[in-house]
């Protein structure tokens, strides 16, 4: 069949769709039931299903049923070839008529593809310049945090300057005055005092900066021990009467543990964090009262810090527990202790927040931490300390005649050395107690503890050192130690040492 | 095969039907038509593919092209989430010319991780309403076959 045998209307549309580029591929007819009657069908997408109803499978257009006819422009299959598809209606019968249209594709495809890839190329500079916006936004905000930094950290500087400054000073004068002709005893037991207050502040100042230091640098460590909460709060009761009856503030301390009388906590940072808020909450109170609420129950201690003072505003609120987020009230202090409290409280598990505040109102603030119960614990009645013999190895000139004197003052025994070479390891008996420094210049002190462990088996090694990290406490175990004490050495901590030394001494016997 | 321009559309085809890749970029005009046979577990089916050239709105032809459509294959690019929008955009006008039909969307290019803009919450939005989702790639296939033939099971 060919276009001349056609219906006229069919032969017209041709015409007006073939042109000197465009030629009829091949022309299929169907008869009303679908069945090609003319044509072949293997043709571009055109073939005869089993069933004769199909008649296009491989076009998808089976399933058509357009009585209207239908057009498709720009159709190419799998084989490369395109044309222009055209289902003419004559007479019930269906002619599918392909028009090739190869030529204009390529042109069309040729300004598509230019058209697309100029989009594409605007899409990608859109881009760009959002991600140039949002670097420039971000460098734009740490260089305005980084500003704010600076001038914290150089508020901080100031601040410290002064703050070391005036105790340094005060130490210094009085030590003077101590050592001037004509002082007197009374005046150099006054200045005694005022040199020991001094130097507490000083110390009090360099572990703020100190803990600071590691909570940034991820050093800081916890050490959970068992610890008895009455006599912790009694404690605070004792620390703060004095203050409280000297200035007129009610000081209420109140303990409700539920049956609990040890947990196992870090109980230098738990004294450490209320401590901080007890401190301020007389610092900033000149009237009224200051309390202290604790509370255990279920695994949770929860302290309550309240006091009578001029409260904050909401802006001091704001920048309560920042870095050198101090309030607007002229006191001593670096400004860093809310913010390490804070901080320490979410190390050990818990949270320190402010429960409200407001100017003219005082404050409240509480603190939450993980406390488990500890069942069995020795009732912490103080064991009679019992006359040790004690060997001191420090090679620290000024440390060891002190730490000779606090010993003799309890009661023991004491020589002191400052080198390996100079323990006598043959004396007998050996010495009940040994307090070895774990930095002796060159010498790492736990070569000093293996020594000792080696030849004096029975004797309570006790490991000493400014540095309180893992490393050092499990070096010191391993070298054989039994307990560590930090530096500065408490008398206090330094006689429970002794006592339980003394203890075990009596369990082994 | 529906979708904005550069998506991948041709290039999900032909992984599909030849697994073959091609990094030269090729517009499509029209429509380009593929076959493939698929066994599903309960019978056997003979796809066709029609893969429109992409473009946002469809344009006036579109109709033409969908009528007969069974199911639908949605593709963006996850290098520019834009492409997603219009993505839905298409689909809803899709479905205003010839009704619900079911559909699986593709996020292609998922090999151009650096540059991928995409979220899985883009993933999870699409899983609400279409047969599934895929982060897909017809540089590596993955997942190609998947969406194809959970379509082709979904479809009369």
């Amino acid at each position: 069949m060919s276009a001349a045998d056609l219906p006229v209307s069919a032969q017209r549309y041709l015409l007006a769709q073939l042109t000197n580029q465009r030629h009829m591929l091949c022309l299929h007819v169907l008869n009303g039931v679908g069945t090609v009657v003319s044509g072949d069908p293997a043709h571009f997408g055109f073939a005869v299903a089993d069933d004769g109803s199909v008649v296009t499978s491989d076009l998808g257009l089976g399933v058509v049923d357009n009585r209207h006819g239908l057009q498709l422009s720009h159709v190419q299959l799998g084989d490369g070839a395109c044309f222009d598809l055209h289902q003419l209606i004559e007479d019930e019968r269906r002619l599918w008529v392909l028009v090739d249209v190869s030529d204009s594709r390529d042109e069309i495809r040729q300004a598509q593809q230019r058209s697309n890839d100029a989009r594409l190329r605007l899409d990608e500079l859109s881009e760009r310049e959002r991600l140039l916006h949002a670097e420039h936004q971000a460098l734009r905000e740490s260089s305005d945090q980084l500003r704010r930094h600076q001038h914290m950290q150089a508020e901080f500087v100031r601040r410290l300057s002064h703050e070391f400054g005036t105790p340094i000073s005060a130490v210094l004068g009085h030590l003077n005055l101590m050592d001037a002709p004509g002082t007197t005893v009374d005046q150099a037991q006054r200045s005694l005092t005022a040199v020991r207050r001094g130097v507490a502040h000083l110390r009090q100042l360099v572990e703020s900066v100190l803990d600071q230091a590691r909570l940034q640098n991820n050093q800081f460590e916890l050490h959970p021990a068992v610890t008895n909460l009455a006599e912790m709060i009694d404690d605070f009761r004792e620390l703060y009467l004095g203050s409280s009856l000297q200035r007129g503030i009610a000081w209420r301390v109140s303990l409700e543990a539920h049956g609990c009388t040890a947990v196992l906590i870090d109980e230098l940072r738990l004294r450490q964090i209320l401590l901080n808020l007890i401190g301020n909450a007389f610092k900033f109170t000149n009237q009224g009262q200051v309390a202290l609420k604790v509370r255990w129950h279920d695994a949770l201690l929860s302290a309550e810090v309240s006091d009578s003072g001029p409260g904050m505003s909401e802006t001091e609120q704001a920048r309560l527990f920042s870095d050198y987020g101090r309030s607007s009230q002229s006191v001593r202090g670096t400004g860093l202790g809310l913010s390490i409290s804070r901080e320490i409280a979410q190390r050990i598990g818990g949270n320190l927040r402010l429960l409200e505040s407001a100017p003219g109102q005082g404050s409240r603030f509480l603190l939450e931490v993980p406390a488990p119960i500890v069942h069995g614990a020795p009732e912490d009645q103080p064991a009679e300390l019992v006359a040790q013999r004690v060997l001191v190895v420090d090679d620290d000139d000024d440390l060891r005649p002190l730490l000779v004197a606090i010993l003799e003052q309890l009661g023991c025994s004491a020589t002191a050395v400052a080198r390996m070479d100079e323990i006598a390891l043959d004396q007998n008996p050996p010495p009940d107690v040994a307090v070895v420094d774990m930095h002796l210049g060159q010498l790492d002190g736990s070569v000093i503890l293996q020594q000792l462990r080696v030849s004096w088996p029975d004797c309570y090694l006790l490991a000493l050192s400014a540095d309180s990290s893992q490393d050092v406490l499990e070096r010191s175990r391993r070298a054989g130690a039994d307990s560590f004490l930090l530096k500065p050495v408490e008398p206090g901590a330094l006689s429970l040492a002794l006592q339980v030394a003394a203890q075990r001494s009596e369990g082994n016997a | 095969m529906l979708g904005d321009f550069a998506v991948g559309k041709t290039s999900l085809v032909n992984r599909f039907v030849n697994n073959a890749f091609s990094e030269r970029y090729l517009s499509t005009v029209g429509v380009k038509i593929d076959t493939k046979p698929v066994q599903l577990p309960n019978r056997q089916l003979k796809l066709v593919l029609w893969d429109l050239a992409g473009s946002e709105p469809l344009n006036g032809a579109a109709k033409s092209y969908l009528v007969g459509t069974h199911g639908i294959v949605l593709v963006a690019d996850g290098t520019r989430p834009q492409t997603l929008d219009a993505a839905m955009r298409i689909h809803e006008h899709a479905e205003t010319l010839i009704g619900a039909r079911p559909t699986v969307v593709l996020i292609n290019k998922a090999d151009l991780e650096s540059q991928w803009r995409t979220t899985p919450a883009d993933l999870h939005n699409a899983r609400q309403w279409a047969l599934n989702a895929w982060e897909t790639s017809a540089l590596t296939g993955a997942h190609v076959e998947d969406a194809f033939l959970t379509l082709a099971g979904a479809m009369p």
